[in-house]
């Protein structure tokens, strides 16, 4: 066996919850990348002989209210959740982790101002600011990708700040002041690498809360559009057709969303796992 | 028949390396000694050595990825190796007391001084709360607490490193144990304050005529307050006999060598060096597990070394021990 | 020649629990140390003698008194105007294993402050530290190793190699053996002793271990609760202690000879909390030959010594054997 099947093997073994997260991350991402190629239909064709035609051979998942093919919207939608959460994730972290290297570097004022702020982010209820800010600026994609990001940045200033108080307590700080290092020099390449675990184990949870906020605000009605085929806007079109017994509309994207929820929280928590120090020497 | 007998007693640490391979270190290779009613033992080695390993392993306190392999721990005469986990629980705290390096995590913040000390009395016997908290409030006079019945109720945060020392020693005391497990009761603590506890402990444990297990890197303390040493390598005694044989002629190269490396006996000056590496427990040498870093090994020291008996209870485990 | 550090009148207060308490941590501290000695700063938790060495390098500022190392007043400089000062003043920390960076390799630690501070070029500055590390007696394999590779012990080396690559004039070790295994203890304090020789450095060595002082030092300064309480010889404040709180800290080490029955000077109490300080001797609460003239003033340091009653106690015979 080789290394790298042996490595893949040992994670497997240690942390089968996140290996198995990882894996379903992974086909969502495949899918993605080749919607084009995987789904029967274009994603925005309307089968206007088809609306709402059940589940059968050549519509896969059915149809919806306009006649378009479930699954290939489906297929589809996985676009639309790694294209938001990605561009959150990278907004949040690249605001969020520098604020926290900062706040937690100079503590004192500059730590309680980046305190306060990131608190006025956190005691609003996370969706009705996104609600009242999208609905105010316009309902676009990147309006949505901006504000789920805002919310994001106080979780990693959290974590990174977390981080940086341990290193500075642990004399770290101290030992590169001592050095002669500059200020930069400290920030950079003493407190960063070594302040970013907390961070990259928060980034599959972070993308899956990302995932289930930009759906909720599609499915209230705010952000992304129907005929865009979003698993949110998808689940609040079908929702009107849950009654009459079409559920294949609203049940299937929901089912899509769920799934990859859980499985980036199975992967978040099986990073932290791995990247919990206390781990070395594990039992088997 | 001795008190505490441990024999032959074998703990490994299994676990799994970053390529999935299964890992064993030996902590514990076949430690063996017991411990008389009234007599202090003192435990001595360096970091790894398995001291710590072998007090938790007399509590039943291993936990995975520790598991002993082999061996029997008998305290008064029944196995505590194989006793069920319920009457263990029984056993700690009542017959067998312990007094640990950090007091401020070992009492419970979210509950005061007096209530802890009748609660580990309730939860050992049927004893009436009155009766509890009076025996609570004397025992923490005992242990030189002024105005007891005042502390009895203070917050755990509220005390000083030795005022939270004192109460968890009372704590170890109060079911008037046979057995004392202290595993560096005073490391951490200011000298003068060390003193102090020292001091009280030595009263406590004469008056009590308590067996005490006492594991501590200074071997200042182990001169001044022990009446058996024993020094551990690689997990195995190495040598073990009265303080007084021990600490004037150390026969186990190891032990010769700690001894010498106390800070009232070095010699700065000499080029020697100390320390060694420390030894790899998944990697250990065949035979003496000292071999690689003794300075007389031989070719003989391949197969394990026999016990050289120095009498009165003196005896080193080596093939070539050093002259008295 | 100037001293490698003078500390004059040194006060530092921190900020208390509640709004206009204060936790006085020094209350006028001066010392001197000379080029190539080593001067022991013993004292127990709580006396101040962490804060004095993070201020001898300017990693803290005093509220009041000056910092001079090697004839320069380092005492108004801002953060950035010391960097340039820092090759020549150095510390080495308690902890080497919180202290050094566990994603840098150990080559790397020992080169940082030759690349912050020196005029040096890649091979110079390489080939320095391979000398280094000879120096502390570590195998050059070690050089592509990480923090966590190594024993305390080699980490200690590895620091102590890091606090003296640029040559300092002063290098404060704040507790460097109290983590260590008494065997590595006894070699690390044999290295420094070595190291001392060989480069002349000024040691500021701070401990609360009277065993590690007696190796070590050629001046002893005993502090207890922000204020010296004495200082003197190694050898005459080790064999004749005169204030009683050193008589105490000396009497209350175990020493290794059994039966070996020094008389114990046992102290009542912990150190007193330094948010209230008592208005005379600090010690006076818990010494006892206190008398009520002693809550009266501050005694001062005289003769080595900070205690009123020095004279008549140092007529009884200090301990022992």
């Amino acid at each position: 066996m080789n290394t790298a099947l042996r490595r893949a093997k040992a994670l497997i073994l240690s942390t089968p919850v996140g290996a198995a997260g990882l894996a379903i991350v992974l086909l969502y991402a495949l899918v993605a990348l080749f919607a084009p190629a995987l789904a029967p239909h274009p994603p925005i064709k309307a089968f206007a002989d088809s609306v709402l035609a059940a589940p059968d051979a050549q519509f896969w998942f059915g149809t919806d209210g306009n006649g378009m093919d479930v699954f290939s919207r489906i297929l589809y939608g996985a676009r639309y959740a790694f294209g938001i959460s990605i561009p959150v994730l990278a907004i949040g972290m690249v605001c969020g982790v520098p604020i926290g290297l900062i706040a937690g570097y100079r503590g004192g004022w500059v730590d309680e101002l980046a305190l306060r702020l990131m608190d006025v982010l956190r005691v609003f209820p996370s969706i009705v600011l996104a609600l009242a800010i999208v609905a105010a600026t316009g309902q676009t994609l990147a309006n949505v990708v901006i504000v789920i990001a805002i919310l994001d940045i106080a979780v990693f200033v959290r974590v990174v700040r977390a981080e940086v108080l341990t290193l500075r307590a642990s004399g770290m700080v101290d030992a590169a002041i001592n050095a002669g290092n500059p200020t930069w020099r400290i920030l950079l390449v003493h407190l960063l690498p070594n302040s970013l675990r907390g961070a990259l184990a928060q980034m599959p949870i972070r993308m899956a809360w990302a995932v289930r906020v930009s759906a909720t605000l599609a499915f209230i009605g705010v952000g992304v559009q129907v005929p865009e085929p979003e698993w949110g806007a998808m689940i609040r079109e079908g929702s009107e057709y849950v009654i009459s017994g079409e559920w294949w509309v609203a049940l299937l994207p929901g089912t899509a969303l769920v799934i990859l929820v859980i499985a980036l929280s199975m992967l978040g928590d099986g990073l932290s796992d791995l990247l919990d120090p206390r781990r070395a020497g594990r039992a088997r | 028949m001795s008190l505490l007998e441990i024999d032959n007693l074998h703990v490994h640490f299994l676990s799994r390396d970053r390529l999935g391979e299964p890992r064993r270190a030996r902590a514990l290779n076949g430690v063996t000694f017991s411990l008389d009613r009234g007599e202090i033992i003192g435990l001595v080695g360096e970091t790894g050595a398995g001291k710590s390993l072998t007090a938790q392993s007399v509590m039943g306190m291993l936990r995975p990825p520790a598991h002993r392999i082999a061996g029997t721990i008998t305290f008064d005469g029944r196995d505590l190796a194989t006793l069920p986990d319920a009457e263990m629980n029984a056993m700690r705290g009542s017959r067998i007391g312990m007094v640990v390096q950090s007091p401020m995590t070992s009492l419970d913040p979210t509950a005061r001084i007096g209530a802890q000390l009748v609660r580990i009395q309730q939860a050992h016997g049927k004893i009436p709360r009155q009766q509890a908290e009076e025996r609570a409030i004397a025992m923490l006079r005992e242990v030189g607490i002024p105005d007891a019945p005042r502390r009895f109720a203070a917050w755990p945060h509220e005390l000083s490193g030795g005022m939270a020392q004192r109460v968890l020693i009372a704590m170890a005391l109060i079911n008037d144990p046979v057995l004392l497990i202290a595993d560096e009761p005073t490391t951490g603590l200011d000298v003068t304050v060390q003193a102090q506890i020292l001091e009280l402990l030595k009263r406590e444990m004469t008056a009590r005529g308590l067996a005490t297990l006492l594991i501590t890197h200074d071997l200042g303390i182990v001169a001044q307050y022990c009446d058996r040493v024993a020094a551990m390598f690689a997990g195995t005694i190495v040598e073990e006999g009265s303080v007084a044989d021990v600490f004037a002629a150390p026969r186990h190269p190891y032990t010769a060598r700690l001894i010498a490396s106390a800070p009232d006996r070095v010699d700065l000056s000499s080029r020697a060096q100390f320390a060694g590496a420390p030894p790899d427990l998944t990697a250990l040498p065949e035979g003496c597990v000292y071999r690689d870093r003794c300075p007389r090994a031989q070719s003989a020291c391949a197969i394990p070394p026999p016990k050289a008996d120095f009498g009165n209870g003196h005896a080193a485990f080596c093939h070539f021990p050093e002259p008295a | 020649m100037s001293a490698a550090l003078q500390l004059d009148d040194i006060v530092r207060r921190f900020p208390g629990p509640q709004r206009g308490l204060f936790v006085h941590a020094l209350n006028g501290v001066s010392l001197t140390v000379n080029a190539g000695e080593t001067v022991a700063l013993v004292g127990e938790s709580g006396s101040g003698k962490s804060t004095l060495g993070r201020i001898a390098v300017r990693l803290d500022r005093p509220d009041e008194g000056t910092v001079t190392i090697a004839g320069r007043d380092t005492t108004r400089l801002s953060l950035a105007s010391l960097r340039p000062l820092r090759a020549m003043m150095q510390m080495v920390f308690q902890d080497p294993w919180g202290t050094l960076n566990p994603r840098r390799s150990i080559g790397a630690a020992i080169e940082e402050p030759l690349v912050l501070h020196g005029k040096l070029d890649a091979t110079a500055r390489r080939a320095t530290v391979l000398r280094m590390l000879e120096r502390v007696r570590l195998q050059p394999e070690l050089l592509t190793r990480y923090p966590a590779q190594l024993s305390g012990g080699q980490l200690q080396r590895v620091a102590i190699a890091r606090a003296l690559v640029t040559n300092p004039k002063l290098v404060v070790l704040d507790e460097p053996t109290s983590s260590l295994d008494l065997s590595v203890r006894a070699d690390i304090l044999q290295l420094l002793r070595q190291l001392q020789e060989e480069f002349g450095t000024a040691f500021l060595f701070i401990t609360h271990d009277i065993g590690t002082v007696r190796l070590i030092a050629d001046r002893i300064i005993v502090l207890y609760l922000g204020s010296i309480m004495e200082e003197g010889p190694a050898t005459s404040v080790l064999a004749s202690p005169r204030h009683p709180y050193t008589r105490a800290l000396l009497s209350a080490e175990p020493g290794t000879f059994p039966g070996q029955h020094r008389q114990r000077i046992m102290l009542d109490g912990e150190i007193p909390s330094p948010l209230n300080l008592p208005p005379g001797c600090p010690f006076a609460t818990r010494c006892q030959y206190a008398i009520p003239a002693c809550a009266n003033a501050k005694p001062q340091l005289v003769q080595g010594v900070a205690c009123i009653r020095s004279r008549e106690i140092g007529e009884q015979p200090a301990m022992r054997e």
